[in-house]
């Protein structure tokens, strides 16, 4: 745990806290900005993931890889062999989609908790902070940290009160679910409708419909700070992938049936025989 | 994508459980013979090791106790971290009222106090909220930034001090802003008063003195760690330890250091008068009596941290621990151990 703050998160902590001392003391703006750089120091990596996703994906539509599963149902051993020999005839790596994933993985997770670490919310929270912020971070001017952003306080669960209402609406949790949904139809595959037993595109239409309410729910319960990074990092992944030109924009029309996708040029990708 | 949502979606849950919830270090406060303390969410009236009542039965984790509990008038104030007040009677633990006007837009970490029958409320929405002891709201004053202190009184003015830099001299009667100083640094540390001037610790390292009556700064002086509670004042001296883990006795004229020790770990709770002289505890768990003249007459270890500012109930002092073994321990002027107590799960 030592390391992992050590490496991870007092760095990310610290650099936050820049940030914020250079937008002029504004922490929401802080945390879209960090944000922002943590995404474009990992896009290479989220680069890498897309293609190696992108090969797997016509992988699973290529016949031959349906053929294999039929015929060697029953010899896993003999199908693994096949389906290396297929991996290396389209010349695809099925660890490259999953490792660039996996170094992101801790970044992600560091960022939030860095997130929570500078929001500090009681004395023992400020003790702990005061203790990792590096020297030549002005602490002094830092704290207090000013936790609040247009009508929130990033410390606590967001709720807009309006006069004449009794309860307060959470706006930050209804505009994060919103936004993962976007995101999660924008950046699904389109879906292989020519196989009606496609279970990745059953548990990616599952999860497009699961993800936003657990989202909005987080934003819901967690502190608002989170909710903003949330919908930062939904809005400037969705740029990412736009910028790739991987976004199916009109995954986001209501009736919209995308057309099975072509079967891979396996000649062009052949190469090495 | 599909996989990598999952995982995420499974480790923000993991992570948001740890670190959510407002956690902070037990707040004590006695009367008589009963210690009062906020701990995990709740607040407990403790007499010689058995619990009496606690406040409320179930640990509401929307609504945490986490304030210091104030005494008085018969009740125990306490604020809890949807910015509700709760007075609740010092004998039964029975609730008598809840303020709830704010609720939902702050929370109450700091300390509350009693003064002449008005209920001081400070709240992270930068508001210092004055109510009488039924509740009722005399006047709110608004601070610059979230308030985590516990306000003085003279019994005329308010003394508050913030972690936005600023010490502010309130009418206690009205609300209205006397003067107010900034000092250049947070201030978590509570004013200790005298005749005519406080003695105010700061996050930056520093103990001032500023004259009461017009906020004029009178000396600085510059120690060893930040200051993170009141010092304590007996006649020309304070007393105050650091979070570097010092402990200081300093002049109140000039700001001159008397004498400073190692306390053996960061200092952060209000040094106590106890017996023939007064109990420090530490953050490594140390339980340190020290005389007045700098002479450390016994120290005891506990398995913990210990950060809350310590009481005297029975002619024994009452410590409150972090990760420790026991809430509460107890130990008689000679240093031997006394009662403990652990909350029934």
């Amino acid at each position: 745990m030592d390391i992992w703050n050590a490496i991870i998160i007092t760095p990310f902590t610290n650099v936050l806290l820049l940030i914020y001392n250079f937008v002029g003391q504004n922490f929401g703006v802080a945390i879209i900005l960090f944000t922002l750089l943590i995404r474009l120091i990992t896009h290479p990596l989220t680069v890498s993931q897309i293609k190696g996703a992108q090969g797997m994906q016509k992988l699973q539509s290529d016949k031959r890889f349906q053929e294999m599963q039929e015929k060697y149902k029953n010899d896993k051993e003999k199908l693994a062999q096949e389906q290396m020999k297929l991996y290396q005839e389209l010349g695809i790596n099925p660890l490259s989609s999953c490792l660039p994933m996996l170094i992101q993985f801790p970044i992600i997770i560091g960022l939030y908790q860095a997130l929570i670490k500078a929001m500090a919310n009681t004395p023992l929270d400020l003790l702990n902070l005061s203790r990792i912020i590096w020297p030549f971070v002005d602490s002094s001017s830092i704290i207090p940290l000013n936790n609040r952003f247009l009508w929130m306080d990033l410390s606590q669960p967001e709720r807009l009160y309006i006069p004449g209402l009794a309860f307060g609406i959470p706006v930050l949790a209804v505009v994060v679910a919103i936004t993962t949904y976007i995101q999660s139809k924008l950046l699904s595959p389109t879906a292989n409708t020519s196989n009606p037993k496609d279970q990745s595109a059953m548990m990616t239409n599952m999860m497009n419909i699961y993800m936003p309410f657990l989202m909005g729910y987080m934003g819901y319960t967690l502190a608002s700070g989170l909710s903003v990074y949330f919908i930062a990092g939904n809005i400037i992944g969705i740029g990412q992938y736009a910028l790739l030109g991987k976004v199916n924009w009109r995954n986001l029309l209501p009736n919209f049936k995308p057309a099975a996708p072509p079967q891979p040029d396996s000649k062009v990708k052949r190469g090495k025989k | 994508m599909l996989l990598f949502s999952v995982l995420l979606m499974a480790s923000l849950l993991v992570s948001a459980c740890g670190v959510m919830p407002n956690k902070s270090w037990p707040g004590l406060a006695a009367d008589e013979n009963t210690v009062y303390v906020t701990s995990d969410g709740q607040l407990l009236a403790v007499k010689e090791g058995a619990q009496i009542w606690r406040f409320p039965e179930k640990v509401n984790q929307n609504r945490l106790i986490m304030s210091a509990p104030a005494v008085g008038g018969g009740k125990v104030f306490v604020g809890d971290s949807a910015n509700n007040v709760y007075a609740i009677d010092a004998a039964t633990g029975a609730q008598s009222w809840i303020n709830e006007e704010q609720d939902g837009k702050g929370r109450i970490v700091g300390g509350l106090a009693v003064v002449d029958g008005t209920l001081l409320i400070p709240s992270t929405d930068h508001f210092l909220y004055a109510r009488d002891l039924n509740g009722t709201l005399k006047w709110k004053f608004e601070a610059r930034n979230t308030l985590w202190t516990q306000p003085v009184s003279d019994g005329k003015t308010v003394y508050l001090a913030s972690l936005d830099h600023y010490l502010y001299a309130i009418d206690l009667a009205t609300g209205t802003l006397q003067w107010e100083l900034d000092l250049g640094n947070a201030l978590l540390a509570v004013p200790a008063l005298n005749g005519n001037n406080l003695y105010v610790g700061t996050l930056g390292s520093e103990m001032v003195a500023v004259e009461k009556a017009t906020g004029k700064v009178l000396w600085r002086s510059v120690v060893e760690g930040s200051v993170w509670s009141k010092p304590l004042l007996v006649e020309d001296t304070l007393f105050f330890g650091t979070e570097a883990g010092k402990v200081y006795a300093m002049n109140t004229t000039d700001g001159v250091v008397k004498w400073q020790m190692d306390a053996g770990g960061a200092a952060l709770g209000t040094p106590v008068v106890f017996g023939e002289g007064m109990v420090i505890t530490t953050e490594s768990g140390e339980v340190n009596m020290y005389t007045l003249e700098g002479g450390r007459p016994w120290s005891r270890q506990l398995n913990g941290k210990l950060y809350s500012s310590p009481v005297v109930v029975n002619e024994r002092v009452v410590v409150a621990g972090l990760e420790t073994d026991t809430l509460l321990a107890t130990f008689e002027a000679s240093g031997t151990p006394s009662w403990t107590f652990n909350p029934a799960k």
